[in-house]
């Protein structure tokens, strides 16, 4: 007998995300009571992916707003449309009618611009709702989304409030180079997410590039292991993995050797600053290489 | 034998997460409960998931959650009730403190101080709620020192943006603000009378930073030193001057993009955290040499420093005179100030509070924000 957790995990494979048990039961959750999901975790762990799959194991829309400092109601949320509603104001002004009337008239759905948080809760499906580094944005943006986040709801004051037509599933992402507020945070599920282990890292190669020989797989997964192992600025994460594994395909490499030039020249894959190419030069990659398996 | 039923074991164990300093209201019990009552088969591994989702609000509490998981359900004197003193003293991650070295021979207040507070830095992360709260000399880990470095680069970076970010509304300008326009002709029965312009704010603030690189301030200086860089780099203007025994410009090295190499330069010619301080006649230096050229009515002066001085007291207070004259403002960043056992109406700092126009902690991100916030409100 099988339970949601195990249902839950087959799916998310299906669609070639290998998640850890503690994360299939939070997203189950989630599912379960209609909270929203908050996590964190360095960059590159795979945080935003989780809600772009979640989108297709649902078969529902995923609705995307990326954060940035300076991001406000009128982006995220809503907007009037001054310049309708500048028009319809002209064209009024030479009827008889009150100035309720006029005002009942520019204020209304149809001069309302949605943004994506008002557009979320407005589905007739569930939408998945991601809203990607939430640490980017202001403090004052976290006190927009605290009414949204508990009862699915969004104040409009010239309309009311509006409460979501279906629950959304919300995912929140942080990589933590802000603190976020305690009632935020009371208001999520949390989940951390570390990087791979090498079985698991292992597994997400094999699942996204299924042409992958078994042994250039099993040593790109080890030597990423190396590598996050060695003190760099940014540490690479999947998404690097599978370029690197993906450059070294295209150049028809099928093991790693220690003085292979595509393999030393192709770490620019794995390494994005200045500071960590000059630490991890051509030897001391060849030296990490000669002790794979 | 334990009789309890299962729900008030998770009960239990609520409490006691709340006892170690977990923040968990009624709705995370209600919805743990009705979770494990929705599935039909729960394995004690799915238990500890389904717990620890709902439970932990942060990284420091996920990291504290797996021992104290171990300690509550595996453990018979917690079950039974009675208190474990032994495995609740395991429960507190205590980081291995660094070892205070000593402070310069020549300062005659810090080795009994450090001595003090050495001995209350036994703090487990349980009291330590987040990690922008937790003090620069826990973070001993490589990672978590590397990422708070990033953390305080990234913060005097954003003092930039934060005043950049400020708008006005004007008669004149480039960007119309539609919101405005309308709003502010509502007399005019929405006609667009009077067109209103969106501006940006700039005025950049002029900067002189001081940054003590003497030996009792190992423990903060990498995490300083990168905030330091990140006000320097943020603000073209600024200028970054180092001291201990002697006072050295650093204004070029801490623009230097690559931070290994501002490193190597820096370190390889300046003796950097070696010996004592002399604040005082860093200072006197300051004035004599440097203070004509770079302070003016609109700087803002920062000193990163402990305070702990070899000059006399006087001395300091006279130069600090001379600075308060020629700037608009004096911040000074104590990695101290905030931290147990420091008193600073002590010794120099004393006699120099009353020409700084604001002494603030710098001994957590949280503190170094705070100190941002009142420069971004107070010195623009």
């Amino acid at each position: 007998m099988t339970n949601s957790f195990d249902v839950l995990s087959d799916q998310l494979e299906q669609h070639h995300y290998i998640a850890d048990t503690d994360l299939v039961t939070t997203l189950s959750l989630m599912d379960t009571l209609e909270r929203p999901l908050l996590i964190e975790g360095d960059a590159g762990v795979g945080k935003t992916e989780i809600a772009k799959v979640l989108a297709e194991v649902n078969e529902c829309p995923l609705i995307r707003l990326q954060c940035y400092e300076g991001l406000d109601a009128s982006t995220s949320v809503y907007e009037w449309n001054y310049s309708h509603q500048l028009l319809s104001i002209k064209m009024m002004e030479e009827g008889n009618a009150s100035y309720e009337q006029k005002d009942a008239g520019i204020f209304n759905e149809a001069f309302l611009l949605e943004r994506p948080l008002l557009q979320a809760i407005r589905q007739q499906t569930a939408p998945v709702l991601l809203i990607d580094e939430i640490d980017r944005a202001d403090e004052a943006f976290e006190a927009f989304l605290l009414e949204l986040l508990s009862d699915f709801q969004i104040t409009i004051p010239e309309l009311g409030t509006m409460k979501a037509t279906s629950i959304p599933k919300v995912v929140l992402t942080s990589n933590g180079t802000r603190e976020l507020s305690d009632a935020l945070r009371r208001r999520c599920l949390y989940h951390y997410m570390e990087y791979p282990n090498l079985e698991k890292e292992l597994r997400i190669i094999h699942a996204r590039l299924p042409n992958i020989e078994t042994k250039l797989a099993q040593q790109v997964a080890e030597f990423l292991q190396k590598l996050r192992g060695v003190e760099l600025r940014k540490q690479p994460g999947i998404a690097e993995t599978l370029d690197w594994a993906t450059a070294l395909m295209g150049q028809g490499v099928e093991t790693l050797t220690a003085d292979d030039f595509v393999v030393n020249s192709s770490r620019s894959c794995l390494l994005k600053t200045q500071d960590d190419v000059v630490r991890l030069n051509t030897k001391t990659v060849s030296e990490m290489l000669t002790t794979l398996s | 034998m334990n009789t309890a039923q299962p729900t008030d074991r998770i009960i239990g164990f609520i409490h006691f997460l709340r006892g170690e300093g977990f923040t968990i209201g009624i709705q995370e019990i209600l919805d743990a409960l009705a979770s494990l009552n929705s599935q039909a088969l729960i394995n004690k591994k799915q238990l500890k998931h389904i717990l620890r989702s709902l439970t932990c609000h942060s990284y420091l509490e996920w990291q504290q959650y797996e021992l104290l998981f171990g300690l509550y359900w595996h453990s018979k004197e917690i079950e039974d009730g009675t208190k474990d003193d032994k495995a609740k003293q395991g429960s507190q991650f205590t980081p291995a403190v660094n070892k205070v070295t000593g402070f310069s021979g020549s300062s005659h207040e810090a080795p009994d101080l450090v001595q003090d507070m050495s001995d209350q830095t036994s703090m487990g992360a349980g009291r330590q709620n987040t990690f922008s709260k937790a003090d620069f000399r826990f973070l001993n880990d490589h990672k978590a020192m590397m990422e708070i470095e990033r953390l305080a680069e990234q913060l005097a970076l954003k003092l930039n943006k934060r005043l950049s970010h400020q708008h006005v509304i004007r008669p004149t300008g480039s960007n119309i603000d539609i919101r405005q326009t309308i709003r502010r002709n509502l007399s005019h029965g929405g006609h667009p009378k009077q067109i209103f312009y969106k501006n940006r704010v700039r005025k950049p603030l002029h900067l002189v930073i001081l940054h003590d690189v003497s030996h009792s301030m190992t423990w903060n200086n990498p995490l300083l030193f990168r905030f330091a860089r990140g006000l320097v780099r943020a603000f073209k203007s600024s200028e970054a001057f180092a001291f201990h025994t002697e006072l050295f410009k650093v204004t070029d090295y801490y623009r230097e993009p690559s931070i290994e190499k501002m490193r190597t330069q820096l370190e390889a010619r300046n003796n950097l955290w070696m010996g004592g301080t002399c604040i005082a006649e860093s200072l006197h230096e300051f004035n004599t040499r440097f203070a004509a050229r770079t302070l003016t009515s609109k700087t803002v002066f920062i000193i990163i420093s402990d305070g702990f001085d070899t000059n006399k007291p006087e001395q300091l207070v006279s130069e600090l005179k001379s600075i308060q004259d020629n700037s608009k403002k004096i911040v000074w960043l104590n990695p101290m100030l905030g931290r147990e056992g420091y008193n600073p109406d002590n010794g120099s700092m004393l006699d120099a509070q009353p020409y700084i126009d604001k002494h603030a902690a710098a001994n957590s991100l949280d503190s170094l924000k705070q100190a941002v916030n009142y420069i971004a409100r107070e010195c623009h």
